[in-house]
């Protein structure tokens, strides 16, 4: 079973702003990485599915519920980190799990002191005295202490640092293994690398692609630095069917082919190559390409 | 249980501030008529006769005065009179923080995010604040009791208790109406603006309805039904109708703004706007007024500013065409016709100093603190960070603001200058 459903769900804000047509499924048990840029529309579609605001049009089901009529019953099930973190002003951390322990019920104190050690939370201080990321870790704590069977991320590791992103990612990783399916939204590729089976990409409130990390990595091109001993022959590497971002300086050659390298080691092929090195784009780089196209 | 501890605690604050000048205000009071009436039958009766003079005039704010020859008569006209300004005042502020401002701060979409419904969530917080205005108006009322035992003129205690009720219920009345409003907002200080314009305009009703004006829609004011009550009066009872009335006032507008809560975004309005199909600009803007620190904030709010001088335009208009009114059924009693012949001055442009100059006072004093009462939220929210981390220190953006406010409250100014 899916643990999201979308069916053309739509948040029209006018001029061009929202979520459009999103047709997603996301599987029970998975990781999944929701990603894009600034406004691409991930906040609107992770606000659709917790009920915090209406769609336009289409409809959406968390863990086989509507995620509007139930929206209640969704939440009470879900983990939700929120893009905006609320001021709590003068609470103190201890305080602020207190009350939100009891309105959900039955949340384990050893298992909240457990995730504050990990995450090196010091629940006595005030709210307000709370650095960026320390309030962040709060937001997770609150998320992840009534271990949900669903969690919704939206951009979990913003101001965290990266000691403490591991320590997330570990958390995530036991979650998943405990039968926890994430929905997880960034702009940070490398974190999506690091925990997500499958990834979707959103671009101006739109669906681009939906696949396995292993999926996406497929259709990536190839970075190549290729060193000539005399002038590197630039006509032909420009006129290679895929190449993008070709840099020709004196005798050093860079850029990124997309698909097969054969072509690329073939326009080569009677010039002195004096060091070649070639490796797989980061996920960074096949994002990039994806908006820059 | 742990909703409605929320609630409570989230109107401490208020409770705390509204309870102790409720307070002060009946101990001061009671101790002030052990004072100034005497302790003679006589000597109170023309207490009484001096003070109705004076409390006529003053009827577009407090009660008709009745019965100041009794420390209860005195009480229901001067204490309870004053007391539903500063609950009305507490009871909006309150709606408009439980209605809009937990959800600026993003505390809404926690406890909703912890399973809580939209409806619980708003049932629960009126209900708190039912609770902690019930116990304000309780507190009050056995100051007073306590007050006017010691000082050798008790009062019935049940009367007083049916008082303090009423009041109560125009509190929550009031609240659940500038609850309604905080739907069809989307900040918390337009909230509190439009609510007490309305709440505000609903007093005026009942004002005007003392010295025979606007009869027909009187009833419309949670404010004339508070006043169908003065159990503290010799023959006054409880008039147990329109108390059911404020009552069912409030519960009919809590249950609207669940519905309305439930039907919208959060974060967003009841009414939305029709979406714009405007291009995307990458360029600052150039309107020249954000580029000088006091115009800017002057110029950020000019809807806000037209609104503001619109409806206080239309309020001074109204209570000016009142005067009249006012001034010639007091004319008809001979006592006040010799009152205002001693006083020398034309009795009609004499009175409508009083009448619009000292509610322009309030007015502008409510306009001042909500202004000012922003300013914390906005500092908690960061919007106040770009202004401190520029080169100007901290003080100056605090004048700036000060300076706002000032041009658009011509009362500030003549304070200002007195000072």
């Amino acid at each position: 079973m899916d643990a999201v459903t979308t069916r053309g769900l739509t948040k029209d804000y006018g001029s061009g702003r929202g979520i459009f047509d999103l047709d997603l499924a996301v599987r029970e048990g998975e990781i999944f990485g929701f990603l894009g840029p600034n406004g691409a529309g991930k906040t609107t579609t992770i606000r659709l599915l917790m009920g915090m605001i209406r769609p336009t049009r289409g409809s959406a089901e968390v863990l086989g519920l509507d995620a509007q009529h139930d929206s209640v019953e969704v939440k009470r099930r879900v983990g939700y980190v929120p893009g905006e973190l609320p001021q709590w002003g003068g609470w103190r951390g201890s305080e602020v799990v207190a009350y939100i322990g009891g309105l959900r019920g039955g949340v384990p104190e050893k298992d909240v002191s457990a995730l504050a050690r990990r995450l090196d939370l010091d629940l006595s201080r005030k709210y307000r005295e709370y650095s960026h990321g320390n309030k962040q870790k709060l937001a997770l704590l609150i998320a992840f202490m009534h271990r949900p069977p669903f969690l919704i991320l939206d951009e979990p590791t913003s101001g965290l640092d990266p000691l403490h992103q591991q320590a997330f990612y570990g958390i995530l990783r036991e979650a998943r293994a405990a039968g926890a399916t994430v929905f997880v939204s960034s702009h940070v590729l490398s974190e999506v690398e690091h925990v997500c089976d499958r990834v979707g990409i959103v671009r101006e409130g739109r669906l681009v692609t939906v696949g396995h990390i292993g999926e996406l990595a497929g259709i990536r091109a190839h970075r190549f630095e290729i060193e000539f001993a005399d002038a590197p022959p630039a006509d032909r590497l420009r006129a290679l069917e895929g190449v993008e971002q070709l840099a020709v300086e004196d005798h050093l050659a860079t850029g990124m082919i997309r698909g097969s390298i054969e072509p690329l080691l073939a326009a080569i092929a009677g010039h002195r190559v004096v060091a070649l090195t070639s490796r797989e784009p980061t996920l960074e780089e096949v994002f990039l390409s994806y908006y820059s196209a | 249980m742990t909703l409605f501890r929320l609630a409570l605690l989230s109107h401490r604050g208020g409770l705390a501030a509204v309870t102790a000048i409720a307070v002060f205000g009946g101990v001061a009071n009671a101790l002030a008529y052990a004072q100034l009436a005497g302790n003679t039958p006589a000597e109170r009766a023309v207490f009484a006769q001096q003070l109705e003079l004076i409390g006529r005039q003053l009827s577009y704010m407090l009660p008709l005065p009745l019965e100041l020859d009794t420390l209860a008569g005195y009480l229901q006209w001067r204490h309870f009179g004053a007391a539903t300004i500063a609950y009305a005042v507490w009871a909006l502020i309150a709606a408009s923080g439980a209605g809009r401002g937990d959800e600026e701060r993003g505390l809404v979409e926690q406890w909703l995010a912890a399973g809580v419904s939209r409806a619980r969530y708003l049932a629960t917080r009126a209900l708190g604040f039912a609770v902690v205005a019930g116990g304000s108006v309780l507190a009050q009322g056995s100051a007073v009791l306590a007050t006017a035992a010691a000082s050798g003129d008790p009062l019935e205690p049940v009367p007083l208790l049916l008082q303090s009720l009423v009041l109560g219920a125009l509190t929550v009345a009031v609240f659940g109406l500038a609850l309604v409003i905080a739907q069809v907002t989307t900040t918390r200080r337009a909230a509190g603006g439009i609510a007490a314009v309305a709440v505000t305009a609903l007093f005026l009703v009942n004002s005007a309805s003392r010295n025979g004006g606007l009869t027909q829609i009187e009833w419309l004011s949670p404010f004339w039904l508070h006043d169908r009550s003065a159990p503290l009066l010799r023959a006054g009872t409880v008039d147990v109708a329109a108390t059911a009335a404020l009552v069912l006032v409030a519960a009919v507008a809590v249950a609207a703004s669940a519905w309305a809560f439930a039907s919208r975004d959060l974060g967003a309005s009841l009414l939305r706007p029709a979406t714009s199909s405007g291009t995307p600009s990458y360029r600052p803007s150039r309107d020249p007024l954000l580029r000088v620190p006091v115009l800017a904030g002057l110029d950020r709010q000019r809807a806000w500013i037209a609104g503001w001088t619109i409806g206080v335009a239309i309020l001074g208009a109204y209570l000016v065409s009142l005067t009249r009114t006012m001034v010639d059924a007091m004319l008809q009693i001979p006592a006040m016709r010799v009152y205002f012949e001693r006083l020398g001055a034309p009795t009609y442009d004499a009175f409508v100093g009083v009448i619009w100059g000292s509610t322009a006072l309030f007015i502008f004093a409510v306009f001042a603190i909500i202004q000012v009462s922003g300013w914390r939220p906005c500092s908690r929210s960061r919007s106040h960070a770009p202004r401190s981390s520029r080169s100007a220190p901290r003080v100056c953006s605090s004048r700036r603001r000060s300076s706002c406010s000032a041009v658009r409250s011509p009362s500030r100014r003549r304070r200002a200058r007195r000072t």
